[in-house]
Order: C-alpha cells, then sequence, then structure tokens
C-alpha cells in the first residue's frame, strides 16, 4: 500500500514539475488556451477558431494601424489610379514562405484565385469579387482593377492572407505562409504549435513557438491559466475576468472584436412582415442590460451597427430605446392577433451569449404579447436553418467585420448583403445606398449614401444591432506587447516574455 | 401499501422515504413555496448574494435560484422516473423475448444489448441527443437506451429460469402462445427484481439527466435543472457560491435518497439478495 502511494505521490510531483516546466517563462513558448477547436489551418473560413492563427501563420498585403489606417506589410507602397478604378501594389522583396520558396506576385493572383473560387468557400469571396481583374506586370507588382472606386479594398486586405497555394492545397495538414511562425505541428482538437519563423522579413519573434490548445470549457482554460499552464486565455466574460483584475500575477485587457451581436428577423414569417410587429420587438430589446452584463462597465449598445467614428454613423438614427409600455402599444396597433407565437433560433454551443440574448428576449417580449420559443440548436444544425436554408424566424446572432469600413460590412456579410441577405429583406432604395456608398471615394457623397443607409435600418428593422463585441483577455504577468488586428485577431509577431 | 410499511420499517428505507417525500412535495407545491416563477428575470437583480428576498441568491439573469432550484426537481424527478419507464419497457422486452424464445432471436437481441453496454451511458446518451436533439423528451429517449442493457441481461436471467418451470410448461401445454405467456406467466414473476433494478436506475437516471444538462444538451433554457443551473454556476463560482452549492446539495439530496430506497427494496424484494442474507 505505501508503495504505491509513494509510486502515487511521485507522479503527482513529476506531473507538477512537467506543469511548472511548461509555464511560458520557463520555455519561451507563448501557449493560448481557446475553447473551438482548429479544424485545419485554412485561413479563409475566418471562424472564430481560426482567430489566433491567421495572423501568425500568415501575412497580408497590408494591416490597420491603430489609428486604422493600412500598414505595409507584405504590400511596401500602393497607389490609386486617379480614377480610383485601379490599384498597383508595390510587393516587399526579399520575403519567403516559411518552405523558403520566395514570394512574388504569382502567389497573390493565386491566392486571390483561390479566393474567388467558390469551391474553396473563402468567407471573402464576395468582397473579392469587387477585384474584376488582378494583373502581375513583374514579380514584385500587382495591378487590381475595379468597376467602381472601391474604397473597401484595405477591409479585403485584411483578410485576404497570402498562402502558398501549391504547397497549402490540403489546409487539413499543410500551411505555407510568410508570417512570423510555421506551422510544426496540427492536432485537430488538441494542439496546433507554430515555430518561430527564424527567416521572417520583419524580423524573428523572440518566441521559440506558440501554442494554441483547445480547452473543454472557459473554465477549464481559466483554471489552467491560473495554474501556470496557459499564458493566455481570450474571448472572455467581463465577469470571468473579475476576479483576475484583482490579481496582481495576471494581466487584463481588452480589444475590439470586429464582432457585434444582433437580432436578425426573417421577413418570410407573415407576422415579421409587419412593421409595427417589427417595431415592437426592437423596443422590447434590452440592449444596454445586455451590454452590461456581457461586458460590464465596458459594454455599450449599438442601434446602428458601427462605431461613433464611422463614416457611416449618424447620430440621429441612433435612436433605439428600451420600453415595453410603446412595444406594448405598437404591438397592439399591429393588427396582428395576440399573443404572437415566434421562435428564436440559438446555439449555446456556437456563442453561449446567444443563448442569454434569446432568454432575455423571451422574457421581456413574454410581457407584451409575444411569446418565444427557443430553439438552441448545435453550431451545424443553427448554421443550416440561418444561412443555408433560412428556416429561422427570429434568431440570436452576431456578425463580423463590424467596425471598418461600412462597405465591407454591408456588401458581404449575409445579414447586410442586398441581395440575398438572410433576412429576405428587399428594398431598391437600400441596394442603391449601399451601392453608391461603397462605390466612390468621394466622403461626402459616401456619408449621404450611408445616411439613407441609416434611415433604412431604423425604420425596417430588419436587422436590430444589439451590441459590440469586446475582446477581453487574461493574460499571464510575463507576456507584453500582445498584439491585436482590427478584426481582434491576435498577432503574436512581437511578443515579449520577460521575467 | 404493504410495500410503504416494510420501506417504513427498514431504516435506510425510511430516510429514503422521507427526504423523496420532502423533494417530490417542494417540486409539486413549488408555486406556493416562492414568489417568484421559474424563469422570471428581475432588472438589476443580477448575481445577488444570499438574502431573506433570495435566500439562495440570484443567478447572472437576475432569477431567483431558490425558486430555480425549487423547480429543477420537477424536471429532474420526471426525466429520472421516465427514462427509467422507457428503459425498462424496452429492456425487459428485448431480454424477456430474447430468454423465452432463445435461438437466433436471443442471439440478435443480446448483441444489440451488449452493443449498447459497451459504451459508457453518459457518452452513449450524448450521442443519442446528438442524433435527436437537445429537449426534455430526447433526454429522457437517450438515457432510456442506455439504460435499456441492464434491464435486458435481468429479465433474460429471469426469463432463461421461468421458462423450464412447471407453469409454463403447462400454459404451453394448453396452446398458450409465446407472447401471452411471456406477458401473463413470466412477466409478472419478473417484478420483483425488476422493480429493485427500476429503483437503483432512477439515480443513474437523474445523475445522466444532471450531466447531459450540465453538458448542454439536456433540457433546454430556460427551464430550470440543476445540471444546466450547476454549469452556469460554474462561470460565477468565485462571486455567488451559492449558485452552484444549492442545485448541487439538490442533487446530491435526491441521489442519496433514491439509493436508500433502492437499498430498502433490494432488501425487501430480492429473492437472490435475501437468501444471501440468511445463509451469511
Amino acid at each position: 500500500m505505501s508503495n504505491i502511494r509513494s509510486k502515487l505521490l511521485s507522479s503527482i510531483a513529476a506531473s507538477a514539475m512537467a506543469l511548472a516546466a511548461s509555464s511560458a517563462t520557463a520555455d519561451n513558448v507563448l501557449r493560448l488556451g481557446q475553447t473551438s477547436s482548429l479544424p485545419n489551418l485554412n485561413p479563409y473560413v475566418l471562424a472564430p477558431a481560426y482567430e489566433p492563427m491567421v495572423n501568425n501563420l500568415y501575412d497580408t498585403l497590408t494591416r490597420y494601424d491603430a489609428n486604422m489606417a493600412p500598414e505595409a506589410r507584405l504590400a511596401e507602397s500602393w497607389t490609386f489610379s486617379e480614377d480610383g478604378l485601379s490599384l498597383t501594389i508595390k510587393l516587399r522583396q526579399g520575403v519567403t514562405f516559411h518552405s523558403g520558396k520566395p514570394f512574388t506576385s504569382a502567389d497573390v493572383k493565386a491566392s486571390m484565385d483561390f479566393v474567388l473560387n467558390p469551391d474553396n468557400g473563402a468567407l471573402i469571396s464576395g468582397f473579392a469579387k469587387r477585384v474584376t481583374q488582378l494583373e502581375t506586370p513583374d514579380e514584385h507588382t500587382v495591378v487590381m482593377s475595379f468597376e467602381a472606386p472601391f474604397p473597401g479594398v484595405f477591409d479585403l486586405f485584411e483578410l485576404f492572407f497570402i498562402v502558398d497555394i501549391e504547397t497549402s492545397s490540403d489546409f487539413s495538414k499543410d500551411a505555407n505562409g510568410t508570417g512570423p511562425f510555421k506551422l510544426a505541428s496540427h492536432e485537430p482538437g488538441t494542439l496546433t504549435r507554430l515555430d518561430r519563423n527564424a527567416s521572417y522579413w520583419n524580423g524573428a519573434s523572440s518566441l521559440e513557438a506558440v501554442e494554441i490548445i483547445t480547452s473543454p470549457n472557459q473554465q477549464a482554460a481559466l483554471l489552467a491559466l491560473k495554474s501556470g499552464e496557459l499564458d493566455l486565455v481570450t474571448e472572455l466574460g467581463w465577469i470571468d475576468v473579475l476576479p483576475f483584475s484583482r490579481d496582481e500575477d495576471f494581466t487584463t485587457g481588452s480589444a475590439p472584436s470586429g464582432v457585434a451581436h444582433d437580432l436578425s428577423l426573417n421577413l418570410k414569417v407573415p407576422v415579421l412582415q409587419n412593421p409595427k410587429v417589427r417595431e415592437a420587438i426592437d423596443l422590447g430589446l434590452d440592449r444596454e442590460r445586455i451590454a452590461r452584463l456581457f461586458f460590464g462597465p465596458e459594454g455599450t449598445t449599438w442601434c446602428l451597427p458601427y462605431n461613433p467614428n464611422s463614416i457611416a454613423y449618424f447620430e440621429e438614427y441612433d435612436n433605439c430605446e428600451f420600453n415595453l409600455d410603446k412595444a406594448k402599444a405598437a404591438l397592439e396597433s399591429s393588427g396582428e392577433t395576440l399573443p404572437i407565437e415566434l421562435k428564436i433560433l440559438t446555439s449555446t454551443e456556437l456563442r453561449t451569449e446567444y443563448t442569454t440574448v434569446a432568454e432575455i428576449l423571451q422574457a421581456d417580449l413574454g410581457e407584451i404579447g409575444i411569446n418565444l420559443t427557443i430553439e438552441n440548436l448545435d453550431t451545424a444544425g443553427y448554421r443550416a436553418a440561418y444561412a443555408k436554408n433560412r428556416t429561422y424566424e427570429m434568431a440570436s446572432h452576431a456578425f463580423g467585420r463590424a467596425g471598418k469600413d461600412p462597405s465591407a460590412l454591408l456588401e458581404t456579410t449575409v445579414v447586410f448583403r442586398p441581395n440575398d441577405n438572410v433576412t429576405g429583406y428587399e428594398n431598391p432604395a437600400y441596394v442603391e445606398a449601399v451601392k453608391a456608398g461603397g462605390s466612390t471615394p468621394v466622403l461626402e457623397e459616401r456619408r449621404a449614401a450611408y445616411k439613407e443607409v441609416a434611415r433604412i435600418f431604423r425604420e425596417d428593422r430588419f436587422i436590430l444591432p444589439i451590441i459590440p463585441r469586446i475582446r477581453l483577455f487574461v493574460s499571464q504577468n510575463e507576456l507584453s506587447n500582445i498584439g491585436w488586428s482590427a478584426d481582434g485577431f491576435a498577432v503574436f509577431e512581437k511578443v515579449e516574455i520577460v521575467e | 401499501m404493504a410495500g410503504l410499511q416494510y420501506l417504513w420499517h427498514h431504516r435506510g428505507g425510511r430516510i429514503g422515504l422521507i427526504l423523496i417525500s420532502i423533494v417530490i412535495l417542494l417540486s409539486i407545491f413549488a408555486p406556493l413555496l416562492t414568489p417568484y416563477g421559474p424563469n422570471e428575470q428581475i432588472r438589476g437583480n443580477e448575481l445577488l448574494g444570499m438574502s431573506w428576498t433570495h435566500p439562495f441568491g440570484t443567478d447572472f439573469l437576475g432569477r431567483d435560484i431558490y425558486t430555480r432550484t425549487l423547480y429543477g426537481s420537477r424536471v429532474s424527478l420526471i426525466a429520472g422516473a421516465l427514462a427509467v419507464v422507457l428503459g425498462a419497457l424496452l429492456g425487459t422486452f428485448m431480454g424477456i423475448t430474447a430468454g423465452y424464445l432463445g435461438g437466433i432471436t436471443d442471439a440478435v437481441m443480446m448483441r444489440i444489448s451488449d452493443a449498447i453496454s459497451a459504451f459508457p451511458a453518459i457518452l452513449l446518451a450524448a450521442a443519442v441527443v446528438a442524433i435527436l436533439g437537445p429537449g426534455f423528451i430526447q433526454v429522457a429517449i437517450a438515457i432510456a437506451i442506455a439504460q435499456s442493457p441492464l434491464f435486458a441481461r435481468l429479465a433474460r436471467a429471469i426469463a432463461l429460469i421461468e421458462r423450464q418451470q412447471e407453469y409454463v410448461e403447462a400454459a404451453q401445454s394448453m396452446g398458450a402462445r409465446s407472447g401471452r405467456i411471456m406477458m401473463r406467466h413470466i412477466l409478472p414473476n419478473s417484478m420483483g427484481p425488476l422493480i429493485v433494478q427500476a429503483s437503483l436506475s432512477v439515480g443513474i437516471a437523474i445523475l445522466l439527466e444532471a450531466g447531459l444538462s450540465f453538458l448542454g444538451l439536456g433540457v433546454q433554457p430556460p427551464t430550470p435543472s440543476w445540471g444546466q443551473m450547476l454549469a452556469d454556476a460554474l462561470r460565477f463560482i468565485d462571486i455567488i457560491p451559492a449558485y452552484a452549492i444549492f442545485p448541487g446539495i439538490a442533487l446530491t439530496v435526491v441521489l442519496v435518497a433514491i439509493n436508500l430506497l433502492a437499498d430498502a427494496l433490494r432488501d425487501g424484494l430480492d429473492p437472490q439478495h435475501v437468501t444471501s442474507k440468511r445463509i451469511t
């Protein structure tokens, strides 16, 4: 018995030592924990699980800096033609892929062709179609042509990762980019290890490696962070961050996430075609409470799908309110038979917060005569019901590309695009306004077009923005210089571990 | 009534009976025992600690945890009982049919049963829920499928013995059909051990339901269930420990009560157990 006990104790001690040795400070490896599994290394999928990987394995032509100005990356310089219909890009020379192959304009073209091929399911394909032609006059020059001026082109570049397509056709195990880290190993659902790219064009990272570790749930990740097994956990709620903010061993912070919650209304459902019913739902949506619940004092609300500093933001249309009395009055004047029975689609598996929004809405709308049934599906079921088959009635949802150029958001997301959006909303005026705002570089013209879009949003209420997400994170104190892209994707290039 | 009297005179059975009766009464009379609805959100009262107004505090949506714990017992008890009834029906049918008919029927039924029992119950139940989708009935079906082999093996063993008894031979010689013999003769003689197994399985079923709800596969929000409350509480355990403690205690009390009852029933109804006790 004592023999067994001593063996057990020594194994525990050995495990503890192994654990201690695995902390970042010991081996200069950054370990990030995330709950979503990274199934492959395709940078164009852009699901949450891919976010810590994309900017570290791959590079983009440009990346927005903190002031949302495009910063040169693989593109060294760029010039628009006078009519705004073409963009000439001079590429950085001396850059090589992880395989050692030199980076040239042919790789930009190959990556663009890959994105545009509908079989590859790239999320940015709709946006990339604005590039009508891509020419490569020499190895270090790319000329892109557009049908109309394309002011949102840098938004496209932000997500247009350059890949050596020839050697990365199977993203399940290959990833040949030019990023600051190169692929060392990839075990889907468990661990992805990226080693330092010693010949990185912007200087090799001081980190030895980055490990993206799949945790069974957020609490397990936070416990691993507390024990020193992980160095960084992102995508947290403020309540998760709260205990760490009082602990001097940890650093807490926030970054924009490029994602915002919304309530999507399917206008193919007869009762939702009634504008008064939509108005009642809008008035019954307690944005303040949701913001406070998810992000505490840092939470803010959105009535329009933009930040107040966006060119598409207009204060006069940022006019939503939570008022159940008005909501009830609107519903009673709708002419519909009460109570109205509706289903709200959610997926706890995809985002816990979707269900929280649904629960809040269910309680509030129940008071005014709308009975919501929560339909909580798994990720695949949710996506099928929302985007593919569009069989949902109302959906608790979140959209990306929030907080950048409005043309990217309005023209490409399934929620907002003027034609064939998931809500079934059709309005020639909306089509025209979105097109006008995204096809001119002249600021006043764009503002005028987006003012019309804002008016339509608030009058027709087919999509109800709720709150922008912020990326709350906790890291070990030793970690510094974590970078974040405009979409809130982690950038580990300049991260340092200081003892 | 005689059964209740027996349980009352059994020390463990009495404790189990009292505890489970309290839980059942609390679940039935829950609306009278709390001024709040189980899904009622009190704006501005999120994550409150224990107080006279909210004895167990409030959850992240401002719902009274005491109220939700009370109502959560309904889900646990009904899901547990329903799952066991379904599992017992399925398993007993498979077991008696296999044991009485024998041959290829026996082989096929028992291989199906073996295949089901090859997987851990929670894993199998999770897989079934993944196919059927989350929800109260789906969870009960999933747990029933996971538990059916227990009943199938037991019923088959009894049927193998009973089919050789003279009363079965007599029924056969009088021309009774197999279905009638199984239903009217073998089944009633198998009830004692099956009831004991059912009582043991209720506890396991309640635990499985809580496990599935904890994983988000069980009863769907906003319906309160203890497993789901425990899962929600994980995020807030540093701030409101009561959020996890009370649903946890409730679950423990019910499981202890059911196990005490099951032990008492086994002592009284399982002939093998009674015999072995006499021998020792």
